[in-house]
């Protein structure tokens, strides 16, 4: 990192030390010349080349999620695309999110999907080729999705710095384990707090469910 | 600037074709005589009765999910322990009341005995 | 990493004729050999150390025919292994049958990216370290479970089963132990860690906050130790019940991954351990003297902690799978609560004080 580059981001730190709602907000809207500066600071090919091949094994795992006969093929797929979207956040610069990505998705969540494909016999799925009913919805679901990505992907709010720099740079400031601490417990604090509640419901409803 | 994460992704390519080598090795420098009783799945040396999969208890099901929520919530610790000097008293207290919602979600959990393992 | 590299180049000029990214390619791959070749012999040191320190401790001497003490009995282990039969079950599913110890190999030899052996020997100071060696190790359960689901073998899946519901299990504990140093520290990089106990062995975590730091030091050594599956938490592979757990079908060098896998996590807790809470590289009096010993100071602490490990193996009889819960849910994770709770009020209260 250069100096210059040193010297902003130490000022954007300062900055979002005592981060009162305003001055975070208004840094990402107004992007204010510091984010820009920071933001144009050239990204190097191999970022681009790391990204291709990420996102292309990250697109190739999920379809084959979908489309493995066997469920605990699927659930590996499935690991291994949250592997490499894993990779795409270290590439931003989000290594809290990059590792948490690993931890709860790769680790905990396909665990339980393990866990209870293995619970529901699996040769009785691995044989049945017929559509859910609820096929249609999901299409529609899915091409909501993919009109709202195509908005956020065509519509850039400036000529210069586009959306990915922004990210990039975004990243770069908060993607640490402390600067996620300092806005958890300042911007975020109530919805930190409610996702405790949540917490609290889902164990009580995973035991309601499992003792029945 | 020179992404960390660049050392994670080669020691981890480099272990993998390591061993994928020797693997692919090995099975070339064994010796191959495979049997149809080398084929078999181990029984302790008689026919097994039931290879294919057993369905599994709901328990490992209860444990994986107890697992996720916890594990999240140390997700929201290691951020909220990095920061803690700064933030101080306030921290504390509303960590407190984060973690007072956990246990209780644990002591709901241990009440029903949902942690034996019967 | 990257610094050592500009620092070679100024020494010596004829470098400068190389590209530098590939510089730095050949430095990281050069590094990554050099941790992986060190943790092997390390590993197969433990294999015989384990097995002598077995021998010992019932009154048997242990390998004696392969050289001194049979010193090189780990080797001629090791060729044999190389040398076996490649068997793959008939009814096995193949892909991952051959995928999952590479996957338990890897993640347990990936972890060491971020083991602080100095202040300047380690391979990536990663931000998160500490939070990266968690992520790595809850990989491993899946290799488990694609070995113990992918070998067909009743016993196999059984002990892969409870193997992952143990690691799952004694995951939470681990975590919230860990608080213990990273709160101290306000950091989760290693090196970071290391650094904040500096000065001799008064200010290594497992004395500070007193007696919470030590708590918790034993409440994270418990857990790990449930984590690589030693005994007294060694259910997923109990011989008697479940043949050889999830590896049942493994031989030759697919098992050799494995055994290697476990061993090199028995190092990464020992390493962990004294990165967290003895210290990490530095001796315990007057650290700066002997600073040109760090590295060896660091692999002997965690060879010690690792030498705890099999002593503790060799005097405890295993639990019982109901008890492992027990001690995991109802027991560790209070204390860790309990502990996590007593560290920050305490230094809330040295710091308002």
């Amino acid at each position: 990192m250069s100096q210059k580059n040193e010297r902003i981001l130490s000022y954007l730190l300062k900055s979002i030390k005592y981060p009162g709602k305003q001055q975070i907000t208004s840094c990402l809207s107004r992007r204010d010349t510091s984010v820009k500066k920071y933001a144009s600071f050239k990204h190097e090919e191999k970022d681009l080349t790391a990204f291709l091949i990420f996102s292309t094994l990250a697109i190739l795992g999920a379809l084959l999620t979908v489309t493995a006969r066997n469920p605990i093929y699927s659930v590996l797929f499935l690991a291994m695309t949250f592997l490499q979207i894993s990779g795409l956040y270290a590439l931003l610069q989000a290594e809290f999110i990059a590792i948490v990505q690993i931890a709860v998705y790769a680790g905990a969540i396909m665990v339980l999907f393990l866990f209870v494909v293995m619970f529901l016999d699996v040769k009785e799925i691995a044989t049945e080729k017929n559509f859910h009913p609820i096929a249609p919805v999901c299409l529609i679901l899915a091409l909501v999705l993919l009109g709202e990505f195509l908005v956020f992907i065509f519509y850039k709010p400036s000529r210069e710095g586009g959306l990915s720099e922004t990210v990039t740079a975004v990243g770069q400031i908060y993607g640490t384990a402390e600067n996620i601490g300092r806005t958890l417990f300042s911007q975020y604090l109530l919805p930190f707090e409610v996702a405790s509640i949540l917490l609290l419901m889902a164990i009580v409803g995973a035991v309601v469910l499992a003792k029945r | 600037m020179m992404n960390p994460y660049i050392p994670v992704l080669i020691l981890a390519l480099f272990s993998a074709l390591i061993a994928g080598g020797l693997l692919l090795l090995t099975s070339i420098l064994g010796p191959k005589r495979l049997t149809k009783a080398k084929l078999e799945p181990f029984e302790s040396g008689v026919q097994p009765l039931q290879t294919s999969v057993v369905r599994i208890p709901v328990k490992f099901y209860i444990v994986a999910i107890l697992f996720i929520l916890f594990d999240i919530e140390i997700i929201f610790l290691f951020p909220w322990a990095t920061v803690f000097r700064e933030l101080g008293v306030f921290g504390f207290v509303e960590m407190i009341i984060f973690l007072l919602m956990l246990v209780a979600g644990l002591v709901y959990a241990w009440k029903k005995g949902a942690l034996e393992w019967e | 990493m990257r610094n050592f590299v500009d620092q070679l180049v100024n020494n010596y000029e004829f470098l400068e004729t190389f590209p530098r990214p590939l510089l730095y390619l050949i430095a990281m791959v050069a590094a990554s050999a050099i941790i992986l070749g060190f943790i092997a012999i390390l590993v197969m040191f433990f294999v015989w150390l384990e097995r002598k320190v077995a021998g010992h401790m019932q009154d048997r001497y242990g390998p004696m025919e392969v050289g001194r003490h049979g010193w090189l009995q780990s080797i001629a282990d090791g060729i044999k292994l190389f040398l076996k039969e490649d068997i793959i079950p008939a009814l096995a599913d193949k892909p991952l049958f051959v995928i999952a110890p590479i996957i338990v190999f890897v993640g347990a030899f990936s972890a060491f990216v971020v083991v602080p052996f100095s202040e300047n020997l380690i391979v990536a100071d990663l931000n998160i370290g500490i939070f990266y060696i968690l992520a790595v190790s809850s990989l491993t359960v899946i290799g488990i479970i694609m070995a113990g689901w992918s070998s067909n073998n009743k016993w196999a899946l059984y002990g892969a089963m409870r193997s992952a519901a143990q690691i799952i299990s004694y995951e939470i504990p681990v975590g919230i132990a860990l608080l213990a140093a990273v709160l101290p520290a306000g950091s989760l990089s290693m090196r970071d860690i290391v650094l904040a106990q500096s000065g001799g062995f008064w200010n290594w975590f497992i004395f500070r906050n007193p007696p919470f730091g030590f708590v918790a030091c034993i409440i994270y050594f418990v857990a790990a130790l449930a984590e690589v599956n030693r005994t007294p938490f060694d259910i997923p592979e109990a011989e008697s019940e479940l043949v050889a757990g999830y590896h049942t079908e493994y031989s030759g060098m697919r098992f050799a991954f494995f055994f290697l896998a476990e061993y090199a996590n028995m190092f990464l807790v020992g390493t962990i351990v004294t990165t967290l809470f003895l210290g990490g590289w530095e001796f315990p009096i007057f650290p700066s003297a002997f600073a040109f010993l760090n590295p060896i100071i660091f692999v002997l602490k965690g060879i010690a902690l690792v030498f705890v490990m099999m002593w503790l193996r060799w005097t405890l009889p295993r639990l019982r799978v109901d008890q492992l819960m027990y001690v995991s849910w109802k027991v560790l994770l209070p204390f860790a609560f309990a502990c996590l709770f007593g560290v920050s009020a305490w230094m809330l209260l040295l710091h308002s004080a």
